[in-house]
């Protein structure tokens, strides 16, 4: 199976590199002598074209020939010479954090932003092995990805040399694909093939491990160093004709129809389709976490999001429904409930350019493979003809959810500030255009529930692997994504903390984004499933003993610290953090510490099932 | 439900002969839970891909998983289930026995019946070597378990389709 002698190969390279270079001479010489040497600058151009370059050469020329313009990184041992090279590049600025998993949290949020691949950069060992929450952070949301990390030389790899891991093994699990770079004359292949992978069909995360001698053993590069390898990779082009005719039909005959959206949608760009959709066919539409944004969330036909603290009418519509339209999502757990009783009532139609993710949870009876813009386009183009269900009744129904059950959930601590006015207040505060990012927990559900988020790629939120700290760093890469655009990054005290040294990249770079911390002292969700179902036994959750102001770190950083306690204070402190453009601002508001998100579908219960206080837990 | 029958599948798949793969299969299945009988892994008459043979055990809808997430892989090329088609599986076993002077004549006769070959011979031991589909070498260790084995090796099925198969295999 394994080519046994794929270790001398890789030697070859360094020292048969050599060889190959006095080849390639020899062929020069030739071919000067027996050509005319009319055209001068003719033979000019075959001398560049022959030029002798290092792998980590050929590396940043392949990254700006695809277009880079900015990758987030840590130097180290192992991938020095990629950044004495990067040094020479005028069109890649690198932006250096204080720790690995700040940077590759940046880049996936500037590849959220962007909708392009975001660029990383580690050294081997203890560099790449922090990128690993950061990758599958990228992965279980779909984020495009280049992470360039630094290895061993060849000859050294697999004696546990120092800061040798086996990154690719261990990135196995997390990434689209992955690359251990044996030959120098092999990289402009690899980047290729590397940002191919990472934009096409199912976007994600690519690793390249660069061994050292690979960085440096230089080669003449030629035309078939370009050629892509990717006979096993065929992500799906062809529409499925017969199904979306069938979901068409469907479509007609439906009285209660749903759409769900997912990422997906962000990711194909399909807004514009999934509009005139709901639009055009008069049909209520639901949201997964990473599906905020695709269709604007205050809309007349907005449910809001859906699952285990979805909105009432969302999970009500569900399981009323007799028609779910799936789209670009992975019907994963937090959104499904119990699968057994998930859209009881309902014919599902499923969505998803990945085919693996058809019935992978919830077997659809009509399973759609496909991307989700030219999948909806050609629906459109199929429901046009034909008569839009009658569905008044049903949006009538759904309206009275809306009205009976209130998006948020309403405080039992009416004297403090709470987290869900201070989301709701940033909410009439910003634009439309405003990048929200988040970490994990209580704050991240009342940003998903209370937020109008009306616009794709505004809401930046790990939401399949649930990070904490990815909110912060994340931010700083929308803000390199978008510099003219309000970037605000809600978190909690606990989720900041874990990436709080990036305040000195924030600073650095000056980059102006604002944080909104939620300061409760606790570990918030998961005090609040200790409350719920666990007796109250508050065990570890507790984190405000000896936590400094968050607001004097900032100002010691270097930038501007806010502290709120009262609600009115809010908006001044909101405008006030805005007009700084200095560098990171932080607003730390000290919120009632044992509030609960709610409503709450407990979890292995069924969507309908969703409680909306304390008391029905 | 039938589609919640067990059953088990044949699964031919075309990959690229280079380092990592199998570990990349193996990972796969693994991590996904996916519940595998063997896998035997070799080249094919085209050195740049190998052929894996995988027996995996489970209902329709699983049986479609493990199809789709192996197509996932950038290194697999095909994937074909061959359960719902004509094919040929074959396992080779190794087989030492222990053999008394009394007993070897009777285990060589053995071995004839099921065309098995004697490749060793001790003191005290025959091994022997046999081919066959799953049953037939389920069949020769069952007769040779009352003499005593003392060593097995298996190499997994290999799986093919038949020619007349409706598979596309292109190698």
């Amino acid at each position: 199976m394994t080519r046994e002698n794929d270790k001398d190969e890789g030697k070859k390279d360094g020292e048969n590199g050599k060889g190959d270079i006095s080849d390639g001479f020899e062929g020069e010489e030739l071919k000067t002598m027996t050509l005319e040497t009319n055209a001068e600058a003719k033979e000019e151009k075959g001398k560049e074209k022959r030029r002798e370059i290092t792998g980590a050469a050929a590396l940043i020329e392949s990254l700006e020939r695809e277009g880079v313009q900015v990758a987030f990184g840590v130097i180290g041992g192992a991938i020095m010479p990629v950044y004495d090279e990067l040094g020479n590049s005028h069109k890649i600025r690198h932006i250096t954090t204080a720790h690995e998993q700040g940077a590759i949290h940046a880049a996936d949020g500037y590849a959220r932003v962007k909708g392009e691949p975001g660029v990383c950069m580690a050294t081997s060992g203890p560099g790449a092995a922090n990128l690993v929450t950061g990758i599958a952070t990228a992965y279980m949301d779909s984020a495009p990805l280049m992470i360039f990390t630094g290895q061993v030389p060849t000859d050294l790899i697999g004696r546990d040399s120092f800061q040798e891991v086996d990154i690719r093994g261990m990135s196995d699990p997390v990434t689209k694909h992955n690359y251990l770079v044996r030959r120098s004359r092999d990289l402009p292949r690899v980047v290729r093939e590397g940002f191919h992978l990472a934009r096409t069909g199912r976007p994600g995360p690519i690793l390249v491990d660069l061994p050292k001698d690979v960085q440096t053993g230089s080669f003449i590069p030629d035309e078939e160093d370009q050629e892509e390898d990717l006979e096993g990779y065929r992500p799906r082009q062809e529409l499925d004709l017969g199904a979306i005719e069938e979901l068409a039909e469907a479509i007609e005959r439906a009285e209660k129809p749903l759409i769900i959206a997912g990422g997906g949608v962000i990711s194909a760009g399909a807004g514009g389709e999934l509009a005139d959709l709901v639009q055009d066919k008069g049909i209520p539409i639901a949201f997964s976490l990473m599906g905020l944004g695709a269709f604007p969330v205050n809309h007349p036909l907005s449910v809001g999001m859906l699952g285990m603290h979805g909105t009432g009418a969302a999970n009500k519509a569900v399981t009323e429904a007799d028609l779910v339209i799936a789209v670009g999502t992975r019907l994963d757990d937090r959104m499904t409930g119990d699968v057994k009783r998930f859209a009881p009532n309902a014919e599902i139609a499923h969505i998803d350019i990945d085919p693996s993710e058809l019935g992978k949870i919830i077997e659809p009876d009509i399973p759609i493979a496909g991307d989700a813009r030219a999948t909806l386009q050609e629906l459109k183009r199929i429901a046009a003809g034909r008569p839009r269900p009658e569905t008044s009744g049903w949006i009538d129904q759904v309206k009275d959810w809306k009205g009976r059950y209130s998006r948020g959930s309403s405080s039992r601590s009416p004297d403090k500030l709470t987290q869900q006015e201070v989301v709701a207040e940033l909410s009439r505060f910003a634009g439309e255009d405003t990048i929200i990012t988040t970490g994990v927990g209580q704050h991240q559900m009342w940003a998903a529930l209370e937020y109008d988020f009306t616009r794709p790629r505004t809401l930046i939120t790990s939401g399949g692997l649930g990070t904490m700290g990815y909110g912060f760093p994340a931010a700083l890469g929308a803000k390199v994504a978008a510099p003219d655009r309000p970037v605000i990054c809600v978190t909690g005290d606990g989720s900041f903390q874990m990436n709080v040294q990036e305040l000195v990249t924030a600073v650095r770079e000056n980059l102006d984004v604002t944080v909104v911390l939620m300061r409760n002292g606790y570990l918030g969700m998961v005090r609040q499933w200790q409350e719920l179902f666990f007796d109250n036994r508050t065990v570890e959750t507790e984190i405000g003993t000896g936590m400094p102001s968050m607001a004097k770190v900032t100002e010691a950083y270097g930038g501007l610290g806010l502290r709120v306690e009262k609600k009115e204070d809010l908006s001044p402190a909101l405008r006030k953090a805005a007009s700084y453009r200095d560098g990171p601002s932080l607003i730390e508001c000290v919120v009632a510490a044992e509030e609960n998100v709610f409503p709450m579908v407990p979890a292995g219960r069924s969507n309908e099932e969703f409680v909306t206080g304390e008391k029905d837990v | 439900m039938s589609e919640e029958k067990v059953r088990r599948h044949p699964i031919t798949a075309l990959v690229k002969n280079e380092s990592g793969v199998l570990a990349r299969v193996s990972g796969l299945f693994s991590r996904r839970g996916f519940n595998i009988d063997s896998l035997a892994v070799g080249e094919t008459a085209d050195p740049s891909y190998s052929r894996m043979s995988i027996v995996v055990k489970g209902n329709k809808r699983e049986l479609d998983q493990v199809v789709k997430q192996l197509e996932k892989l950038i290194d697999v090329i095909e994937v074909v289930d061959l359960s719902r088609q004509s094919h040929i599986e074959r396992e080779l076993a190794l087989i030492k026995v222990r053999a008394t002077a009394e007993d070897r004549s009777e285990i060589v006769e053995l071995a004839d019946i099921f065309q098995a070959e004697v490749v060793d011979v001790t003191k005290d031991s025959l091994t022997l070597e046999a081919t066959g589909d799953v049953r037939k070498v389920a069949a020769l260790e069952n007769m040779l378990k009352e003499f005593g084995i003392e060593q097995m090796a298996r190499t997994g099925q290999v799986v093919l389709g038949r020619a007349s198969g409706e598979g596309e295999e292109r190698i």
